[in-house]
């Protein structure tokens, strides 16, 4: 048995010890160097959540969907920008520059209901792997907490939107007893079909982590800009401060 | 369960009770590795009506889920071992999984908050005590 075997939950007969020698190794699956400050792991989130709230904002107005599935994709879009709202607050809080919204094309995602569906269910398991993978390197231990807050709803989006599209209950729904991380190389390599490059730095990518800014993106998505700005007003920043806090016990919607 | 829950609902369910046997291994072998000693199995006593019908059954599924998740995330600032701290983190996000599938299945609220809640040693007791005799 081979340690991708583990990694990928498909091993049922591992003894104990192995399992939490996979449990460790995944821990340290995030690479030294992918990270040089909270900040940059905060950025590093946010862009993911940018991308993540654009896409749910064009996907809901693009794609007909009906009853149950209508109500799930809007919450999701509710989350991520909820998200994006948090990141950016503690990004501010902590005297940070959040980065700007990526420039995004989702391209064929938004055919269909099953592309769509599809397409939201590479993001949300990505965004699963990315928080993990990344967490190793957080510091502060607030700043730990909320992204683990947002790991778990990331979890719940992707299991759902999973069983929407029918999937298998192994490897569709849940991806093992244990949720696998993803470095920061693998996030960029599954992001990168959908982001555009700037057209104002020839031959560049857009700058995704460590305090990149995506420089003199001013074009970046419309919608997406615009959402932010809602979110990331006062009241999205009064709830992520009392997110942070861990005082919020009220139940949302 | 068996006789109310089948097709794809069994399924989920069966999946969900694997990983949680899963859990209890995995959380077992740790503590026993950092030198500990894992407690016992408690003594578990279910309400009559938990597996007396499908939706009993479901929603007390339900309820354990929604618990778990909050109890996980609230260690998350008390766990000092990076280590622990990975392993905790990688269960807690399945049982977001099962929280948010089992919710669907009951009509209840997938996605209940943006960020998960926390809960205490304290408030997860006395939720689960009924539960324990």
């Amino acid at each position: 048995m081979n340690r991708r075997d583990l990694i990928k939950g498909q091993a049922t007969d591992v003894s104990p010890q192995l399992a939490l020698g996979a449990l460790n190794n995944r821990w340290a699956l995030a690479q030294a160097g992918d990270f040089g400050s909270d900040l940059d792991v905060l950025n590093y989130a946010l862009t993911l959540e940018y991308l993540e709230a654009a896409f749910y904002a064009q996907g809901n107005k693009a794609v007909q969907l009906a009853g149950d599935e209508a109500k799930y994709l809007k919450q999701i879009q509710t989350d991520e920008e909820s998200h994006v709202a948090t990141l950016t607050a503690t990004i501010k809080k902590l005297g940070g520059t959040p980065v700007e919204a990526p420039k995004v094309n989702f391209g064929a995602a938004f055919a269909d209901r099953k592309s769509f569906l599809t397409a939201s269910h590479t993001f949300e398991n990505v965004g699963v792997g990315a928080y993990l993978g990344a967490a190793g390197f957080v510091k502060d231990k607030t700043i730990l907490q909320a992204a683990a807050g947002i790991f778990g709803v990331e979890a719940r989006h992707a299991a759902v939107v999973g069983n929407l599209l029918g999937l298998p209950v192994k490897g569709g729904v849940f991806m093992g007893n244990t949720e696998n991380p993803k470095t920061k190389s693998a996030v960029l390599a599954a992001v990168a079909p959908f982001l555009v490059k700037s057209p104002t730095i020839p031959g560049g990518a857009p700058e995704m982590g460590a305090g990149g800014t995506a420089a003199n993106d001013n074009t970046a998505i419309v919608m997406t800009a615009t959402g932010a700005a809602l979110v990331a007003g006062a009241a999205g920043a009064v709830v992520a401060r009392r997110r942070m806090a861990g005082r919020d016990e009220e139940t949302d919607g | 369960m068996k006789g109310f829950v089948s097709g794809r609902e069994m399924e989920l369910i069966t999946e969900i009770a694997d990983h949680e046997s899963a859990h209890v291994t995995a959380v077992t072998a740790l503590i026993k590795q950092l030198g500990g000693t894992p407690v016992a199995k408690p003594t578990i006593k279910y309400p009559d009506a938990t597996f007396s019908d499908k939706m009993g059954f479901l929603k007390a599924a339900s309820t354990f889920e929604e618990v778990g998740v909050t109890a996980y995330h609230g260690q998350v600032g008390l766990i000092k071992s990076g280590d622990v701290l990975g392993a905790a983190a990688s269960i807690a996000g399945v049982e977001s999984r099962h929280a948010a599938v089992l919710a669907t299945l009951i009509g209840g609220n997938a996605f209940p908050a943006p960020v998960e809640k926390q809960r205490t040693k304290d408030e997860v007791l006395a939720i689960v005590k009924p539960y324990l005799s």
